[in-house]
């Protein structure tokens, strides 16, 4: 102990005696590696004067080692997405919020997907050039009238469009697509996976390189956000998206609903007891219908930018009335409806206010007769409140 | 070793001069300390016992260059509700400790590292300004959600900001940035005082 204590105190102390050979020593050292640098860097320019230098740099900024061990990654190209989808930070809102949020993204997504891309708003088009090649610039005259097209199909034929597209799916190109439906649905069951960091990742990009500093520190605030608002379910949101994109791209509807029951057994995922029909199924129907309508009620908003939400929570909730959802069946006396087989909660509420996320009214409603969503039974007689 | 006993009586006989004041220096006539759960965690905002006691360092400063340091104005900007220390205390314990807002502050991670008001967690104001490629991970963790470039913050938390006092800009430049990205005025808050009024007031206040 005694004979340790020289020793520490000479390290510390010995820098500070440096003498004045030592300090010249040093100047020339320093002074001939500054040299060695700038020739270094001299002899890496000049054969890239042509321009080809500036692309490299741009390169090395896009792509951080995808396995990073900060949550957020440098802008990274498409193909690093599962990475970014695991890193994505999630965001706890209210049912109401997200049915009133989704409906963007939701229409971006199936008209990229359904090739109706002349119903979506230009802004939406232009941020994906690279996904749809050949679509024509849409013009905004052109979105009053389509939305038409669409209402005439019903949800089998969407079905069946979006599987075909997807099961068409060549490449990482189509694979994008369907996730970019997959984050609709999966935004629709209340899971919010937006588009947005995507084109943040494109505008940071366009940005001079990346400050780590800013990333570090920007890793910090969502540490202690999420310490203070609870962590996100990641996992849980990755394996539910994930099967969906499975399912969509190799199978129809069946095999969607049977990968999805699968999956809720083994605890992978759960399905919102809304969205189980009165056989036990998992309503796909529903599940597009509301996407589609919120997609065409989108267009009705898209056109005019809205920023302030309530508005366009309205327009959305009225305009997404108008059917591909069959005409609501007459209610019974006493504003009853009658369950038949294939219906779920989340359909009845479809049909009668336009609205999946409405759905619990109905169940508030009928609160003495439903112990769970999911527990609605054929034959069984439904109070549908006004 | 006779150092050490001589610290130990020094904290031993501070304890039981607080102890014998413990009341004398209430935060209102009714309320001599204010206990506060949020996120599982109970924080205590209580008074410096001690009527002797003074500001030193940092926060004794009466003048710094301006510019930066100027001195702030009691409302920042249009519907943006200003606080004082009570406020801010009923925000923490209406709204943070129900998990609808958040105080933050908005100075750098060193002096928030330093000892901040219970309860405040740290975003720097450059991470809230739009050049901050990364802002939307944020906003996004602050309950706003994104489609096609159009926030929705309706499902957004409140937030009350605050930073080293009046004389420094970081919480209103944090607020205008919020405010420029769209959100709401009414659920941006200004705690003008800062760490330089809670200090002044003698209040609690505890590192992370």
């Amino acid at each position: 102990m005694v004979d340790a204590r020289p020793h520490r105190y000479s390290a510390l102390i010995r820098p500070m005696k440096m003498n004045l050979k030592d300090i010249d020593m040093l100047k020339v050292l320093s002074a001939s590696a500054v040299t060695l640098l700038v020739l270094i860097a001299v002899m890496l320019l000049v054969p890239d004067a042509d321009g080809t230098n500036a692309k490299t740099t741009t390169v090395i900024a896009q792509e951080p080692a995808p396995q990073a061990p900060t949550p957020i990654t440098a802008p990274a190209p498409v193909a690093n997405k599962p990475a970014q989808l695991a890193s994505r930070t999630a965001v706890t809102s209210s049912p109401e919020a997200v049915a009133a949020h989704t409906s963007q993204a939701v229409a971006a997504a199936l008209a990229e997907v359904t090739g109706i891309t002349d119903t979506v708003a230009p802004q939406t088009v232009e941020k994906t050039p690279r996904k749809i090649a050949p679509t024509p610039r849409p013009e905004v005259a052109a979105v009053e009238a389509e939305p038409q097209v669409f209402q005439q199909r019903t949800n089998a034929e969407q079905m069946a469009t979006i599987v075909e597209l997807a099961q068409n799916a060549e490449g990482d190109t189509d694979q994008d697509r369907v996730r970019a439906l997959t984050r609709s649905v999966l935004a629709d069951l209340g899971v919010t996976i937006s588009d947005e960091e995507e084109d943040e990742k494109e505008e940071a990009a366009a940005e001079p390189a990346p400050n780590t500093e800013m990333q570090d520190m920007t890793n910090g605030v969502l540490a202690s956000l999420s310490a203070l608002r609870g962590k996100p379910e990641e996992e849980q949101k990755k394996g539910l998206e994930d099967l969906i994109v499975q399912s969509l791209t190799e199978g129809g509807e069946e095999e969607f609903d049977d990968l999805l029951r699968h999956a809720e057994k083994s605890g992978m995922v759960v399905i919102p007891a809304e969205m189980v029909t009165s056989d036990g199924r998992v309503d796909t129907r529903t599940l597009l219908a509301s996407i589609a309508s919120k997609a065409r009620s989108e267009n009705a908003v898209s056109s005019t930018k809205v920023t302030a939400t309530a508005s366009t929570a309205s327009v959305s909730s009225t305009t997404a009335r108008r059917p591909d959802i069959p005409p609501a069946p007459p209610l019974g006396p006493g504003r009853t409806y009658r369950v038949t087989s294939g219906d779920s909660l989340a359909y009845i509420a479809l049909l009668y206010y336009g609205d999946t996320s409405q759905y619990t009214r109905i169940f508030e409603a009928n609160k003495d007769t439903l112990t769970s969503a999911s527990k609605i039974q054929i034959g069984q007689r439904l109070v549908i409140p006004k | 070793m006779l150092r050490n006993i001589r610290s130990a009586l020094l904290i031993v006989g501070l304890c039981v001069a607080t102890q014998a004041t413990a009341q004398d220096v209430k935060i209102t006539q009714d309320m001599g300390a204010r206990t506060i759960e949020i996120a599982g965690q109970t924080i205590t905002i209580s008074r410096v016992q001690n009527q002797e006691n003074v500001l030193t360092g940092e926060f004794a400063r009466t003048s710094r260059a301006c510019p930066p340091y100027c001195i702030e104005p009691e409302v920042v900007a249009d519907g943006v509700q200003t606080l004082g220390e009570l406020e801010v205390m009923d925000f923490l314990e209406a709204k943070v400790g129900q998990g609808l807002g958040i105080l933050v502050d908005s100075r750098v991670p060193a002096w928030y590292q330093k000892g901040s008001v219970p309860g405040a967690i740290n975003i720097p104001d450059s991470t809230l300004h739009k050049v901050n490629p990364y802002r939307g991970e944020i906003m996004k963790a602050l309950g706003a959600t994104e489609k096609d470039g159009v926030w929705n913050f309706d499902g957004a938390v409140e937030l009350a900001f605050l930073t080293h006092g009046p004389w420094s800009n970081e919480a209103s430049v944090s607020i205008l940035s919020l405010l420029d990205a769209g959100y709401p005025a009414e659920k941006l808050k200004f705690y003008r005082g800062g760490l330089q009024s809670w200090l002044m007031l003698g209040l609690t206040v505890t590192a992370p």
